[in-house]
């Protein structure tokens, strides 16, 4: 008995120090956030001081190299393109029918004046094969008992070199996320919430991204449907689906 | 006798239509029609040239049908109308007005999910240039234009996207009497005129050659030419690369070519040289610098009499709502500047502009059409946009 009771101790022991392993931890994150493939349709509100500006968009990201984006609404902006593959991004504007290979600085700039940038929306990079990671303490969010973690890139071509991240202990879901450049400055947070099951994965349904150096309340990005996991023919990933 | 291309265009669709809908009665997602438009209105005050007022307002309504066919493939049209009028007022003097009502868009489609073949009243652009386009070959639109518009040509146009994208453009046009681009003769009348373009990538960017032929009428040379020279044939080439290194970088050159000598006119060259970054200043600064060089002669490339343009585009973005553009052009021989500023503001459905702009009193720019008079002299232009 005194034999099983160590063993049980020592098993306990084995998994409590695995939770809080902080690569086991964003490995968990990395499984809830990450797909093969996502097709999502999603709502992006824009609050400025007195006005807001929503679009509504259709997009299918496979990995973290191919996504394909259509924006659905408003008037001015619907049946607008954009294709990224690994670097290179191309858009399509409807007003002048023309599809033009936009160049990789733009990746970072705002997507539709939105606090958002391209990169933000388009990629689906996997935290762990991009930060390192170290739990930094513990607290309570919205309710949630929350592991602190802070993560530092550990490969050159990241947006966000630092990032201070709050995970949801039971879901293993980021709830808040601040990104930091190189030199430490805070750049964007983002607080993610409506935290839904899909598909045996928690996936947080609305982000709100606030880029610290704009005015206003920041982006609202809101997940209306979303499908992981589905075969996507190849021609979506090609200049085909550029055209009008 | 536009109206009455669109009416023959209506009908034939009103006979195909039935055809391709017999035929796939199989089909699952739904037909769609969707009705749209952009209404603008604006008021222009140029202190310098008469009248010095202008009030205008521009409707382009838009329809669009739908018919999901089997296998992803699709049948749909566009129709759109450019309706606008203007008045130039000179106070307690004169009134200038002048209104229009025209075909903007007209065409019908099938597309595959690799393919697409349009024909109608259509738009035909390609190329890397943003502000001196060389290839500017079928459509006259002006980068400092706010709304982009630009007449179509009539034509087929069939596109095939290879999966490592590459594309192949094919296409022939017919019926168009107007000067298209930056052409300065008319097409000889009922000659078609065929072309094609392939694009294929290249280590970090892409590239594509362009080819056109047609049969121009000389009159335009003047009137001691003799008739038998209407109908001469007009071959142009054209070459672009885009290339993203950490700049933007892009270079884009056509070669037009007559096929009897036509003095100065028998050779035409042009080529732009841009390049664009965004600076992490603030907002993020966009840079957008272009270097364009036109030349033409009896002999092929002899660089005789050059003119030369440079352009500098800066876009900053003030706030979430609002950016501010500007575009410099220098015309290097008649060392003239021309200087155009936009400061936007981007709403839901409504977008306002307050444009201002201190250039020449004749624009003399070879590269934009002659809308670009609009902007001639210095003056301000506020404009109001609605989408819906």
């Amino acid at each position: 008995m005194k034999k099983l009771v160590s063993v049980f101790l020592a098993l306990l022991y084995i998994l409590t120090a695995n939770a809080q392993d902080p690569v086991k931890i964003l490995d968990e994150v990395d499984k809830n956030l990450s797909a093969d493939s996502r097709i999502l349709d999603s709502k992006m509100i824009v609050y400025g001081k007195r006005n807001d500006r929503t679009m509504t968009a259709h997009s299918i990201t496979m990995g973290d190299k191919k996504a394909f984006t259509e924006y659905l609404s408003p008037a001015r902006d619907k049946g607008t393109k954009m294709l990224k593959l690994d670097k290179e991004l191309w858009m399509y504007s409807p007003s002048t029918d023309r599809t033009i290979m936009i160049s990789g600085h733009m990746l970072r700039q705002s997507l539709m004046g939105s606090d958002l940038s391209y990169e933000d929306i388009m990629e689906d990079r996997k935290l762990n094969e991009l930060y390192k990671a170290v739990i930094s303490g513990e607290e309570t969010l919205d309710n949630r008992a929350c592991y602190v973690m802070q993560l530092t890139a550990k490969v050159p071509d990241v947006a966000y070199y630092s990032m201070k991240i709050w995970v949801d202990k039971e879901r293993l879901i980021p709830l808040k996320q601040e990104l930091s450049g190189k030199s430490g400055q805070l750049l964007k947070h983002i607080t993610l919430s409506d935290i839904k099951r899909i598909d045996n994965r928690w996936f947080p349904m609305k982000m709100n991204y606030k880029d610290v150096l704009k005015d206003g309340k920041g982006t609202d990005w809101i997940i209306q449907s979303i499908q992981f996991d589905q075969p996507i023919p190849k021609h979506v990933f090609s200049k085909a689906s550029l055209k009008q | 006798m536009n109206w009455l291309k669109v009416l023959f265009f209506l009908l034939l669709n009103g006979c195909c239509l039935p055809v391709l809908c017999a035929q796939e009665e199989e089909q699952t997602p739904p037909n769609t029609f969707r009705f749209s438009g952009q209404l603008s209105g604006w008021a222009q005050y140029k202190p310098d040239i008469q009248p010095k007022g202008w009030l205008g307002t521009r409707y382009i309504p838009q329809l669009n049908y739908e018919l999901p066919l089997k296998r992803n493939n699709l049948f749909d049209f566009e129709i759109s109308a450019n309706v606008y009028g203007e008045a130039g007022f000179i106070p307690f003097d004169s009134l200038y007005s002048h209104g229009k009502i025209k075909p903007y868009r007209a065409w019908a489609r099938y597309s595959a999910n690799k393919m697409e073949i349009r024909a109608g009243l259509q738009k035909i652009n390609f190329g890397s240039a943003m502000m001196f386009r060389p290839l500017m070959w079928f459509d006259s639109m002006n980068p400092r234009d706010p709304l982009q518009l630009t007449d179509g040509v009539w034509g087929l146009l069939f596109r095939y996207y290879f999966q490592n994208n590459a594309n192949l453009w094919l296409w022939t046009l017919y019926g168009n009497k107007n000067v298209k681009g930056l052409e300065v003769n008319r097409t000889h009348w009922r000659t078609p005129e065929v072309g094609g373009r392939i694009q294929l990538p290249v280590p970090a960017g892409e590239a594509a050659f362009s080819y056109h032929y047609r049969k121009i009428n000389a009159n335009m040379y003047g009137s001691e030419l003799p008739l038998q020279y209407n109908g001469i044939g007009e071959n142009r080439i054209g070459l672009d690369v885009r290339l993203d290194v950490t700049v933007g970088l892009w270079a884009e050159a056509t070669w037009t070519h007559l096929n009897k000598n036509m003095g100065i006119f028998t050779n035409q060259e042009m080529l732009t040289l841009g390049t664009d970054y965004t600076f992490a200043i603030g907002n993020g600064l966009g840079l957008t610098f272009e270097q364009f060089i036109y030349t033409s002669d009896q002999k092929a490339f002899a660089m005789d009499n050059t003119l030369s343009l440079s352009g500098i585009s800066l876009s900053y973005p003030l706030t979430l709502f609002d950016n501010l553009r500007t575009v410099v052009y220098y015309d290097w021989n008649n060392t003239e500047g021309y200087y155009f500023a936009d400061w936007q503001r981007q709403l839901n459905h409504f977008t306002f502009h307050i444009m201002a702009y201190w250039n020449p009193d004749k624009v003399r720019l070879i590269t934009q059409n002659l809308s670009s008079n609009r902007f001639a002299g210095k003056g301000i232009q506020l404009m109001v946009v609605w989408n819906h």
